[in-house]
């Protein structure tokens, strides 16, 4: 550091500090969105290529690593999700079809509309390329044929970020589910965890949860309902606990997402 | 070499930083910074730069310039009680601010990237300290 003297620039970083509050507060209640809107485009248009590239890279790499393993792994990973997916429609079909011949004569709402977005950027949330000005909202889901993605967390003009649901911050009520089976085992909370991972909680011991069962979203606190987001991976039941605990793999590899689509209820 | 030329390097590594890099390089260019450069170009380095990530990043604007700002007024604070140029006062410098700044945006102790930040700090400082020597010699030798 200069000799420059602190008290002398007080005043400065002073001014500099109020500006970036300023910065702040305006953009938080939506009074900059144009500025905001205008200064995004250039960022947008060069970390889209960027993305690209560094999917690229990162497939080419895994591949290189170990080519023919990683080629089985991932045919198998495709034959294992479809064959998930599958058992869910299945199953969802059957409630689906006792539920209508309840509801047979009422109003049934609407059909969800479907918006294809790009993913952008992936650091600790996605980025998708559509904000504010295509009326993306905040709380709207993404999904991948039928399997969740995340939810959107924040809007800005021309972006928005999603919180995948491997996001530490991430609480997802879930329905456990076992693959062939109507209707669920148990119900519980799916949470994100730091490297990736995803855990299951507050299922109580005497529920019936196994390796392979399906983590489908119960519809609550505004996700939308009967998506899936992945597998029992490993049950931990705790001896002395209340709740068991078990290891999530997602369905998804959120790495190597370029489109996804925006669900509008 | 224009001082504000930094804000070039910024901007790539913003760049990087909203698409797919998850370690804070932007902080720790600022900090190193402002080890090196005056207080005051220093203050205007890192309230741009922190405009340039939130941009770049989709983040709330001006919440980077502001934690920016006031880790380096908290930096050039310290630098006056310790040696700036001590080896570990560039990484351990880096590892709160990169923990805190990671903890205000996303409510979460990123303990691992930060330590990773940090040791890239400490390699960062001595190329630093290379280039800055090196820079140093240039201009003695053209008096």
């Amino acid at each position: 550091m200069s000799n420059d003297s602190l008290r002398k620039i007080f005043p400065f970083f002073l001014l500099l500090v109020f500006i970036s509050i300023f910065f702040f507060l305006f953009d938080y209640f939506g009074w900059l969105t144009g500025v905001t809107g205008f200064f995004e485009r250039p960022f947008l248009f060069i970390e889209r290529p960027f993305y690209s590239v560094y999917q690229s890279v990162n497939q080419s790499f895994n591949q290189l690593a170990d080519r023919n393993e990683s080629q089985q792994i991932a045919e198998l990973q495709v034959e294992l999700r479809q064959l998930a997916l599958d058992q869910n429609k299945l199953t969802t079909c059957l409630e689906e079809n006792e539920y209508l011949k309840k509801l047979l004569g009422t109003s049934l709402p609407s059909a969800w509309q479907f918006k294809m977005v790009r993913v952008i950027g992936l650091t600790e949330q996605l980025k998708i390329d559509l904000g504010r000005s295509k009326e993306v909202e905040v709380g709207m889901n993404l999904v991948s044929e039928n399997i969740y993605v995340g939810r959107v967390v924040m809007v800005n003009e021309r972006e928005s970020l999603v919180q995948l649901p491997t996001d530490p911050n991430s609480r997802i009520p879930v329905v456990i589910k076992q693959p062939g089976a109507t209707g669920f085992q148990a119900r519980g909370l799916l949470i994100g965890k730091f490297g990736g991972q995803l855990v299951l909680e507050r299922v109580l011991q005497e529920e019936d949860i196994r390796q392979g069962d399906l983590i489908v979203t119960s519809g609550e606190e505004g996700y939308l309902p009967d998506l899936v987001i992945g597998q029992i991976k490993e049950v931990n039941k705790g001896t002395a606990e209340i709740y068991q605990q078990a290891v999530v793999s997602p369905l998804l590899d959120y790495s190597s997402l370029r489109f996804v689509f925006l669900v509008i209820p | 070499m224009k001082p504000y030329l930094i804000l070039i390097l910024v901007f790539f590594l913003a760049i990087l930083q909203g698409a797919f890099l998850r370690l804070n390089l932007v902080l720790l260019l600022v900090l190193a910074w402002a080890i090196f450069r005056p207080t005051k170009e220093v203050f205007l380095v890192a309230f741009f730069s922190g405009l340039l990530l939130d941009l770049a990043k989709g983040m709330p604007l001006g919440l980077s310039s502001l934690i920016f700002l006031v880790v380096v007024f908290l930096l050039s604070l310290y630098s006056r009680r310790f040696d700036s140029l001590y080896p570990l006062f560039l990484p351990v410098f880096v590892f709160f601010s990169s923990l805190v700044y990671r903890f205000i945006f996303s409510h979460y102790w990123f303990w691992f990237e930060s330590l990773i930040l940090a040791l890239v700090a400490l390699g960062a400082r001595y190329l630093l300290v290379f280039l800055v020597g090196r820079i140093d010699r240039k201009q003695l030798r053209l008096q």
